[in-house]
């Protein structure tokens, strides 16, 4: 078997999938030390660094590609990106261990994905940030080592949160404190917080804080921790321009700088996939409608049908369904999509389903809840920032004559807290259900599945500055990191998910031309472009923005010896499935000459097609 | 010969002191003159040559095209660094055509350099605050103005290729001067069914025909040209194809939305430079780009959609408001409203998001050429270009063979005919525009101790009140700083000893003994953290309740503000603010 002698030659990396030990995630070294070897080792793989995280690690990209009839160089490219998201290791492995299914996968297979196409996979952008899981006892970080003055008291990262009952992980405090209370133990679940309500005769008895100490003495606890930046905040579209964790402005970070640059620096990346927190395919993506300046916010309408498709087509090679999407402004993925102008997915691999007791949902709450999410400050409805504002400028808040249209919802926020009311964000239009989406899930699924090891029971300790508390709370990364066995299955299936998507990829094409011979010295030259591929040569998306390059089709003559028709035409999209688009040219060429009609392709390569003015008899393919 | 000899001797006993005004700079520069890259970097380093006391001058970077974005910076070490003090930003010629702009910033430092010592007022503006000059933004393009055929619209971008229209093939068909004068102007072709005729009054010009009477004879085919990569179209991928004013980062938007942006925000060297420039320069409280033309004085939101806080409109507003008593025939104006929509502009940047007040300044208005408030009408035009500037801002028809069309006529106004200011206004131009920029600076914040209220309020229990000062418009802290957090905000604290310590402090409204404190609940009472900062004309009573005796010290420090310090005795005083009247008959304590 073919797969047997490739196998011999790629080495660690498919021992660790073959043998099913019990594995453990790897360090960002180890991730390099790894990819480098592979690189050596394997003829197909090439690595190379296209860039370096603040703290100076390299990020590097493998290319994956066969020899086959087209030039490597002059090749489309599916572009793989993992651990933007820098708790996302999960992301990262699977990444890497594609790669190696890839080569094992019968050639005819992967013939597209290899030889017709080549795959980059980016699979660890965010080192600095992933290097947090290895650091004993740390949060759950998500953030770089930017520093930044989350409290705007002049001090930056002044006040971390800590382990301080010493249990190995820093969760949260329940602190007794009826002034600043905001919260009461679930009374159905105990384990989780819930909002008081009067009505039912309950009031706030405790407050929240992470676990630590007032490091700074403010009273405050953990309130400007070690952490700046969000990499996936950091980009273009739907970014928030002092946004928390946006960073200074577009593309600050080095990480996110060196990804954008390796993407324009390769226009032929024709399909994004991005491991992360982000979905867009375990259910279809959404259109939300557009932004202020006009753009799309999500998906422009002309590509929801072919985000529903891709999103079918992966939940068939995964059980991946209906995970939560969360906002995608700032992200690479949205970028991706609305800017660079490609096909740009993203999926987190492994998550909580939403409420599959609400699969009968209708489409409407269905839109509801995804229109909600649990994310970002700036997703609260227009209503209730309008009711919240009239509130605080009823107690004297907000003056009249400052108040803007144009409030933020950070002021509306701190409003709420000041006037007791908690913000709270629901999965699901019908309400607090927390148990069937949110936080009861994960606690039936830490109880069953996981040992309890999701959940660290409140217990309670001595504050050395608050007295008594209790700590307990979720593990970090519990939510996000999953059993190492995971990788396996999904690094599997993304292979052949992948696989299909070359197999999807625009191949274009000139059909054979039609010469007629109109006069003596003058002809009419049709030639069709033709897309034999699934996709189009360009999203409507890409087609509104102009970015994607087109295609460009070019009759090769003098300009005066054309009659009719430009000699430079442009194809911004062109559908699959054998869609063709006609090309008509009147010229004046003498009899036998030749022409040739040229089409190039930034994204998709080159052809040129000769031409003899000579009657030909029909016959187009 | 005595005569001769008093007048010689009194000539020499004249020291600096009672010397006239106009005061002489040690380099002598004219401002009837256009400085190309290199006569601008000369006078440049003369000028820091000449006054190593004020001025030194650093590159920021490389343009894309090698040439270096010089800064100079203007300050006096002896009252502090640069650093230390509030800041002015002023920069001009972001886009390569709008040469005027780099002369107005040379304009500045020269004034600024051989006034000092000479006009008090600018003296003292030089001693309280700091410079930071860009004259030449984007020197690439204005090389391109300089030493290439060129209009008075080209080069506006930089000079990194961008394939503007989408063949594969980059900057490949721009502008070609076919007739050799050194010249873009205009093919004009003889066509029976033209719409252009040539004026019967001044047949030096084309004019269009009226709707519905019979065709003039003449086509106009375009800019000067021909198809250089034979597609069919003319002129149609020149050099660059972007906007570097549409590269900033606040409300940046793709080119789609925002032609010219390119694909992310500082993706130029030009603006990077300058961004990174101010993200490293916090103290900097005003910033002032010039541009042509129009006779405007810009301000923002550059975009229906950006709501700007009212108290930072009123702060710009009240300031151009001066700038166009200032600047006769200039408007100042809202950017989206007045003018267009900008996404991505360097004064939307500037204030959006580092929170400093900003203007952009368009030079020159056809306004000017008859003074009287109105645009000249075409008669009025034509005596200014003909008689005033003796036609030479034409030049005469030639007629070529062009290789597509055949004979055609070329000819026409030149890159010196609009926009730009004529050059025997401009050092007027430069003038206004220098003071009304000056007057922006002399309105950054300026903070200073007010009145001083110490009582005791128990045994070794003071109340110690202490009012701090902004007696200028622009607030210590702009509200769009304020709202979002941009920089540091300003802190007040109250360093005590062994024998003393502050039980609690806030603000109160009044001096009035019965005005209750306003505390702020705090771990830290010692310290206060003012996100509003002070605002404009105004001051704030900070209170502070101690425990103990003996000394403190109290320090406010503003990052736009610099940094003040006070020691206070605890025993019973007061000191009522002192009124900063300079130069008034009797000066008050």
């Amino acid at each position: 078997m073919i797969s047997l002698c490739i196998l011999a030659s790629i080495s660690i990396g498919l021992q660790e999938i073959e043998q099913e030990t019990e594995r453990a995630w790897r360090t960002p070294e180890e991730i390099r030390a790894h990819l480098t070897n592979q690189a050596e080792t394997v003829d197909e793989i090439t690595i190379s660094t296209i860039g370096h995280t603040q703290l100076g690690q390299p990020i590097q990209c493998i290319e994956i590609a066969r020899e086959g009839a087209v030039a490597i160089e002059d090749r489309s490219a599916i572009l793989v990106v993992a651990g933007i998201d820098g708790n996302h290791l999960l992301g990262s492995e699977v990444a890497i261990d594609l790669i190696a299914h890839v080569l094992v996968m019968d050639p005819e297979e992967t013939r597209n994905l290899l030889e017709t196409h080549k795959l980059f996979v980016i699979p660890q952008v965010n080192a600095d940030v992933a290097q947090y899981y290895f650091t004993p006892a740390s949060p759950e970080m998500i953030k770089n080592n930017r520093p930044v003055d989350d409290d705007n008291d002049g001090y930056t990262d002044e006040d971390s949160p800590e382990d301080i009952n010493g249990d190995g992980f820093v969760t949260m405090m329940r602190v007794p404190d009826l002034e600043k209370a905001t919260h009461i133990v679930d009374p159905e679940t105990p384990r989780l917080n819930a909002s008081p309500d009067a009505l039912q005769g309950t009031s706030a008895e405790f407050v929240l804080y992470s676990e630590g100490l007032d490091n700074d003495n403010d009273g405050k606890f953990n309130e400007d921790a070690i952490g700046g930046v969000d990499i996936n905040k950091n980009f273009m579209h739907g970014y928030q321009y002092h946004g928390d964790g946006a960073g200074v402005w577009q593309l600050s970070e080095a990480e996110s700088k060196a990804l954008a640059d390796f993407v324009f620096a390769h226009q032929e990346i024709a399909f994004i996939l991005v491991y992360g927190r982000h979905d867009t395919l375990s259910k279809p993506f959404k259109e939300t409608g557009k932004d202020q300046a006009g753009a799309p916010k999500t998906l422009h309408t002309g590509d929801v049908e072919l985000y529903e498709k891709i999103s079918e087509s992966f939940t068939e090679f995964t059980d991946l369904k209906n995970i939560n999407q969360p906002n995608w402004n700032g992200s690479f993925v949205a970028w991706a999509y609305a800017q660079f102008g490609v096909p740009a997915f993203s999926t987190p691999l492994w998550g909580l389903p939403e409420g599959d007791d609400n699969s009968e949902n209708s489409d409407n709450e269905e839109t509801k809840s995804s229109e909600l999410t649990p994310s970002g400050v700036g997703d609260i409805a227009q209503e209730t920032i309008d009711e919240l504002t009239e509130a605080a400028i009823a107690k004297g808040y907000i003056q009249e004559d400052e108040m803007e249209s144009e409030i933020t919802a950070e002021e509306i926020e701190m409003y709420c807290k000041m006037m007791g009311i908690e913000v709270k964000r629901i999965n699901t239009s019908s309400g607090n259900k927390e148990k069937s989406t949110g936080d009861g899930a994960w606690l039936e699924y830490s109880d069953n599945s996981r040992n309890g090891e999701g959940f660290v029971e409140w217990a309670p300790f001595d504050h050395p500055q608050l007295g008594k508390v209790e700590i307990g709370g979720w593990v970090p990364y519990f939510k996000t990191v999953p059993p190492t066995n995971v990788i396996a299955t999904r690094a599997e299936e993304q292979a052949k998910f992948l696989v299909d998507i070359a197999n999807k990829l625009p191949s274009v094409r000139l059909g054979t031309p039609n010469v007629t011979q109109l006069g003596k010295t003058t002809w009419e030259i049709k030639i069709a472009v033709i897309n034999d591929g699934w996709f189009p040569t360009g999203t409507a998306m890409a087609e509104s923005n102009r970015r994607a390059r087109p295609f460009v089709v070019r009759l090769d003559t003098e300009n005066s010896k054309i009659i009719t028709g430009q000699k430079v035409q442009r194809i911004w999209a062109l559908s699959g499935g054998g869609t063709h688009k006609w090309f008509t040219w009147t010229v004046q060429a003498r009899s036998n000459s030749d022409l040739s009609v040229q089409l190039y392709s930034e994204k998709f390569g080159s052809e040129s097609i000769k031409i003899k003015m000579k009657q030909t008899n029909g016959g187009e393919q | 010969m005595k005569q001769l000899l008093t007048t010689l001797v009194l000539l020499f006993a004249t020291s600096n002191a009672l010397a006239q005004a106009p005061y002489p700079s040690k380099v002598d520069l004219r401002f009837d003159h256009w400085y190309d890259y290199s006569e601008m970097t000369t006078a440049l380093h003369e000028l820091v040559a000449a006054y190593p006391n004020l001025l030194s001058i650093k590159s920021l970077g490389n343009s894309v095209g090698g040439l270096e974005i010089w800064l100079v910076t203007l300050n006096n070490p002896k009252t502090g660094t640069d650093r230390e003090k509030t800041a002015m930003f002023i920069d001009g010629n972001i886009h390569g055509n709008e040469i005027q702009a780099a002369e107005t910033v040379l304009y500045s430092i020269w004034y600024l350099c051989k006034s000092y010592g000479q006009i008090e007022r600018l003296t003292e503006l030089i001693d309280e605050r700091s410079f930071y000059f860009v004259a030449m933004a984007n020197p690439d393009g204005r090389e391109v103005w300089f030493h290439q055929p060129a209009t008075p619209h080209f080069l506006r971008g930089g000079i990194r290729p961008v394939d503007n229209d989408n063949d594969g093939l980059l900057d490949e068909d721009g502008p070609d001067d076919l007739d050799g004068d050194g010249h873009i102007t205009s093919m004009w072709i003889k066509d029976e069914l033209g719409r252009y005729e040539i004026d019967e009054q001044d047949p030096r010009f084309f004019t269009r025909v009226e709707q519905g009477s019979a065709p003039g004879g003449w086509t106009r085919l375009g800019e000067e040209g021909i198809d250089n990569d034979d597609d069919g179209r003319i002129n149609e991928d020149g050099i660059g194809g972007y906007d570097p004013n549409r590269n900033w980062p606040a409300d940046w938007q793709p080119e789609w939305i925002q032609r010219g942006a390119t694909d992310y925000p500082f993706s130029l060297p030009e603006t990077r430079v300058i961004g990174e420039f101010l993200l490293d320069h916090p103290n900097v409280a005003a910033l002032q780009s010039y541009h042509n033309a129009g006779g405007m004085i810009l301000q923002g939101p550059s975009a229906s959609y950006m709501k700007y806080p009212s108290s930072d409109n009123r702060t710009h507003t009240e300031i151009a408001n001066k700038g166009g008593e200032m600047l006769p025939f200039y408007e100042p104006m809202i950017a989206y409203k007045d003018l267009y929509t900008v996404h991505g502009g360097e004064d939307g940047f500037s204030y959006e998001g580092l929170g400093i007040i900003s203007f952009t300044n368009e030079l020159w208005t056809d306004k000017r050429m008859r003074a009287n408030g109105e645009d000249p009408t075409k008669e009025e035009r034509k005596l200014f270009r003909d008689h005033l500037q003796f036609e030479d801002v034409y030049v005469p028809y030639k007629e070529i063979d062009h290789p597509v069309y055949g004979k055609v006529m070329i000819g026409g106004t030149t890159k010196y005919s609009s926009r730009l200011t004529p050059p025997w206004m401009l050092e007027e131009g430069c003038h206004r525009n220098f003071a009304f920029t000056m007057f922006h600076a002399d309105e950054m914040p300026h903070l200073s101790w007010g009145a001083l209220d110490v009582t005791s309020i128990g045994k070794n229990l003071w109340k110690v009140t202490i009012e701090v000062a902004n007696d200028k418009i622009i607030p210590s802290r702009t509200s769009m700083a304020a709202r979002h957090h941009i920089g540091t905000p300003d802190i007040l604290t109250c360093k005590t000893n062994s024998q003393n310590d502050v039980a609690a402090s806030g603000t109160v409204r009044s001096l009035l003994k019965t005005t209750k404190l306003q505390r702020i609940a705090s771990e830290n009472p010692n310290r206060i953290v003012i996100n509003n900062g002070i605002g404009g004309n105004d001051s704030t009573l900070f209170q502070f309740i101690i425990d103990g005796k003996g000394e403190v010290t109290f320090t406010y420090n503003a990052e736009k503000g610099g940094s003040l310090s006070r020691k206070v005795s605890l025993k019973e005083q007061f000191a009522p603010k002192p009124i900063l009247y300079k130069r008034a008959i009797s000066p008050q304590q």
